[in-house]
């Protein structure tokens, strides 16, 4: 289906799916390791009826969490949809580029160091990443602009060379650290303060409304550099500005939950199924999209095996790879 | 008005024109540009409001590189074009965009929009920091889809139409930036014949009605002899020769520049030259006679 | 000439061929027995015989070994109490206790100790542990002809039936039972001490971000229970089992478990500081304790450990082997000499301990 880009359509469709995330979420706070009714939930959050389980339950761990899984997942769908119109590549997720990896090594040295370094671990993640999208927009320039198939090329290098490097590091580190870092390297959404969330939503939602600016470059982008030159954009500065933009929200994403996979790939794709390829639709249903799915992910995670945890990214795995599969046979069919 | 113009005297560096007003028209002067094993020019050759100049050669003649220096994307080595006295390169993109429009070749899209969506994207340039198209933009998108007949393909998805349907798309956007230059590259390449008479009548048309300057690369030399103002001939860099169909469309100079052999003979209908090829049988090819 | 050397081959007598072909077929049967390509001749003359150890594998251990290797911390403290410790030629580098055990050669770590170092020194021994060391190790130490003896403890009796196995093993039987048994009757006087009072409900935190505690098959949770405590997580599948915050806040555990570890141990203001911890009764009343790592590990002194569980679970008031002076206060938090004090929002080191 698609949507013609008018304002009424773009309220609409923001209004429809936030209501989908506010029920998503309202689900997400009832359903766990332990069930609590709507009711409870409600005095939970409203702090009333002296149902201090409920209260810790639902205020203390679900509701920061839900908000976390909500900006995450926001964050990496929009990242994903951009550099899918960045790259003009279907396949383009938050990672092709290496950023996560860049993450993933700032994290496994804070954790090597240990002592302060360790405590600073999101912010080694996140200086990680940003040192690694640096390093890749130096690789993949050409002729001063970033041609998509350098890009791609130096992000997946990169990536590897990284990935490298973090398992000789691991292999240095203790036995004992080894195995807590497979969580984080899988997406893991039960690490939670208030403080983080504080930083993060500001971060993410302003960088998002800087994307959405961009939305009517990324249509034209589509058409090939050198049409969306004929047509009065500036090819280079968008690219360099929204790749940056992308960057950024998947730095601040991975430093604080890990790689969670798929999530980047598939929901800009849903969101085209549901909205069309006009990113003045398409952002606003990616990043509303993205919360939706993570919170729903996160839930699965939290009530699949209970009362044990799996890691959220193990979640969007395996669901992800069947839904890969189909968008696939869709597109071939 | 037609100026004929020798390649003798184009090698020499006359301008035609010279000293006259350069408002009000495309002007390509005295154009270079390098390529590492190639080079084009120095080219000039004009476009008034109204006419439709087409550019024609030999495969790796420079057409394309041409247009895309007279668009104002390709920054020229030496010379310059200007367009109603204004220096296209010297403009801002964003102001270019919205007098300049070029239509070529494009590759076809992985992420598909509808056709309206498509040609919608043509308004770009005017759209400017708005967030969404108004009515008179909307209304430049329907008028250019239906100059184009697309009007019943408006919903369907870029990628489920036909290879002369999307050429036709692609005209249309260039058409709904409502450009005082148009320049195309090969539009009529996937179009059957009756699309093809009918897509040229239409730039005709645009041309005289909207005061346009078109200029167009082909390969269809009958089409640009019926169609064309004026022909530039280009042959592996350099314009040979450029004026009327019947000062260009000259059968020693083409079979020159084609390196095969032509016959030049006359439409019966419409008194415009005719170019045939000459085929020996048993080759069917570049004029070359038979080994055995 | 071909005649002359016939003859020569005719001179072989029939003995003389026999004792030629003494040495072939010796090599012959001992590869054959042994399945390998006999690496050290010494390794095949040297008595041995086949023993099964604890994880049910069949290995061809020496009679009496010489030079062992221990691949746990466990098993070198083991090998100490046992008064085995001249036969012990490497540890691996976290082998802690005794002191003396730290300078001994090292091998590496637990989980990828170097292969080729514990080659190097030739031992005609290793010693293992199923619930640390990695199967991999084990069949490349096989597939080089060092036999290794697998331990796995999965309860405190494991634990003695291992500090016996080894007893056996090492030629130093009376010793091992002398241990075992003053171990059992230790275990006994505390489970008749708190047989009967109401078990309060434990929570055991392995490592709390994420919150990894132990599930039922694990020999903290026998600790735990012995000593007269009821393990929150009992019935969770694995042996370190992740268990979800929300879960525990449901059980509202009355005591809460964490054992110091070399990376880093959380305070008890670290604790009230986080969400969800925060909220849990034991946390908000102080019932936090913070105990010897050596519950964590199957050693004797795990005994020690079942005897601070079961005094800060059931404390006596009167005469007790422990000192006063040593027991953990809540609250306490003594710091090792390497702890290191990061946040407590930090997601550094979600370990398991190894044992």
């Amino acid at each position: 289906m698609s949507l013609p880009a008018t304002r009424r359509n773009v309220l609409s469709v923001a209004l429809g799916l936030a209501t989908l995330l506010l029920i998503t979420a309202l689900a997400a706070l009832a359903l766990g390791g332990v069930h609590l009714s709507i009711a409870r939930v409600w005095n939970g959050l409203l702090g009333r009826g002296g149902d201090s389980e409920a209260l810790a339950i639902v205020r203390d761990l679900r509701l920061p969490r839900v908000l976390l899984a909500a900006l995450v997942g926001a964050a990496l769908a929009v990242s994903g949809t951009a550099l899918q119109a960045l790259l003009r590549n279907p396949l383009a997720d938050p990672y092709v580029l290496g950023i996560s990896s860049g993450a993933a090594l700032g994290e496994i040295l804070a954790l090597w160091l240990g002592g302060l370094w360790a405590a600073a671990a999101p912010a080694m993640a996140f200086a990680g990443a940003v040192a690694t999208t640096a390093w890749v927009y130096l690789l993949g320039r050409r002729g001063g602009r970033l041609a998509s198939y350098t890009l791609v090329l130096a992000g997946v290098i990169t990536a590897s060379f990284l990935s490298a490097v973090i398992l000789f590091i691991l292999t240095l580190l203790s036995t004992r650290d080894v195995r807590g870092t497979a969580f984080w390297l899988m997406g893991d959404l039960s690490v939670i303060t208030n403080a983080r969330i504080g930083w993060l939503a500001p971060a993410v939602v302003l960088a998002i409304a800087a994307l959405y600016a961009f939305a009517k470059d990324l249509n034209v982008l589509l058409l090939g550099d050198v049409e969306a030159a004929h047509l009065g954009v500036p090819v280079a500065r968008v690219e360099t500005l929204v790749f940056l933009l992308a960057s950024l929200l998947t730095g601040l994403a991975v430093s604080v939950s890990g790689t969670i996979g798929y999530l980047g790939l598939l929901v800009p794709h849903l969101g085209r199924m549901l909205v069309g390829s006009d990113h003045r639709l398409l952002l606003p249903t990616a990043a509303l999209g993205g919360a939706t799915v993570l919170i729903l992910a996160d839930t699965l995670a939290r009530t699949v095996v209970a009362p044990l945890e799996l890691p959220v990214g193990a979640v969007t795995a395996v669901a992800g790879a069947p839904v890969f599969i189909y968008l696939l046979r869709r597109a071939a069919g | 008005m037609r100026t004929r113009v020798t390649s003798h005297e184009q090698g020499m560096g006359f301008t035609p024109n010279q000293g006259a007003f350069q408002g009000d028209r495309l002007s390509v002067d005295a154009v270079s540009f390098w390529y590492p094993h190639f080079k084009l020019g120095p080219a000039s050759f004009e476009a008034r409001p109204g006419e439709v100049v087409a550019i024609i050669g030999p495969n790796g003649s420079g057409k394309s590189t041409l247009l895309d220096v007279a668009s104002g994307h390709l920054a020229p080595a030496s010379g310059k074009v200007t367009l109603d006295g204004r220096d296209l390169h010297a403009m801002p993109a964003a102001a270019r965009a919205r007098l300049v429009g070029i239509a070529r070749q494009d590759t076809p899209l992985l992420f598909s929009f509808t056709v309206r969506e498509f040609i919608r994207q043509g308004r770009h340039p005017h759209v400017g920091r708005r967030l969404f198209e108004t009515g008179e933009d909307e209304r430049w998108v329907d008028w250019a889809a239906s100059e184009t007949a697309l009007e019943p393909l408006c919903d369907r998805r870029v990628s489920e139409i036909s290879g002369g349907e999307f050429q036709r798309a692609v005209l249309a956007r260039t058409l709904a930036q409502r450009p005082r230059l148009l320049l195309l590259d090969e539009p009529t390449a996937n179009l059957d014949i009756g699309y093809q008479i009918e897509m040229l009548a239409l730039l005709r048309r645009l041309a005289a009605a909207e005061r346009l300057m078109v200029v167009i690369v082909t390969h269809e030399l009958n089409l640009a002899s019926e169609m064309a103002d004026r022909i530039v001939l280009l042959d592996a860099g350099r314009l040979v020769r450029q004026g009327a169909a019947d000062d260009v469309l000259e059968a020693t100079e083409l079979s020159r520049a084609f390196h095969t052999q032509v016959a030049v003979d006359r439409n019966p209908s419409s008194g415009r030259p005719r170019v045939t090829w000459v085929t020996f049988p048993h080759t069917g090819s570049r004029g070359q006679a038979p080994s055995s | 000439m071909q005649a002359g050397s016939l003859q020569r081959n005719l001179r072989y007598t029939g003995k003389e061929r026999m004792r030629a072909l003494r040495t072939p077929v010796i090599l012959l049967l001992a590869v054959c027995t042994t399945r390998t390509l006999p690496p050290r001749a010494a390794a095949i003359f040297a008595a041995t015989r086949a023993v099964v150890d604890e994880t049910h594998r069949q290995v061809m251990v020496p009679e009496h070994p010489q030079r062992i290797v221990s691949l746990a911390p466990s098993i070198t403290e083991t090998l100490y109490a046992l008064d085995q410790q001249d036969k012990l030629v490497a540890d691996t580098d976290y082998c802690d206790y005794p002191a003396a055990a730290t300078q001994k050669p090292h091998i590496g770590a637990v989980l990828n100790p170097s292969i080729e170092r514990i080659v190097a020194l030739k031992p005609d021994l290793a010693i293992g542990s199923a619930e640390a060391n990695r199967r991999e190790t084990a069949d490349q130490l096989e597939h080089l002809g060092i036999p290794l003896y697998g331990l796995s403890d999965k309860s405190v009796d494991d634990v003695l039936k291992s500090i016996r196995d080894l007893g056996a093993l090492l030629d130093s039987k009376t010793q091992a039972n002398a241990l075992a048994s003053s171990l059992e009757d230790r275990v006994q006087s505390v489970e008749h001490r708190v047989a009967g009072l109401p078990p309060p409900r434990v929570l055991f935190v392995t490592w709390y971000q994420p919150l990894i505690t132990i599930g039922a098959h694990n020999f903290v949770a026998d600790v735990i229970r012995r000593a007269g405590g009821q393990s929150i997580s009992d019935d969770l599948p694995g042996e370190w089992p992740r268990l979800s915050l929300e879960v525990v806040l449901a059980r509202h555990p009355d005591v809460i478990l964490l054992p110091r570890s070399h990376n880093y141990t959380p305070s008890l203001e670290d604790l009230k500081r986080l969400p969800g911890w925060r909220d849990l009764a034991a946390v908000k009343s102080g019932r936090v304790y913070f105990i010897s790592d050596t519950i964590i590990r199957p050693s004797p002194r795990l005994i020690d450990s079942l005897e601070e569980v079961a005094q800060i679970l059931h404390p006596r008031d009167n005469r007790s082997a422990i000192a006063r002076d040593s027991l953990p206060s809540p609250e306490s938090r003594v710091p090792s000499p390497d702890a290191r004090h990061p946040m407590p929002d930090s997601p550094l080191a979600r370990t398991e301990p190894l044992e």
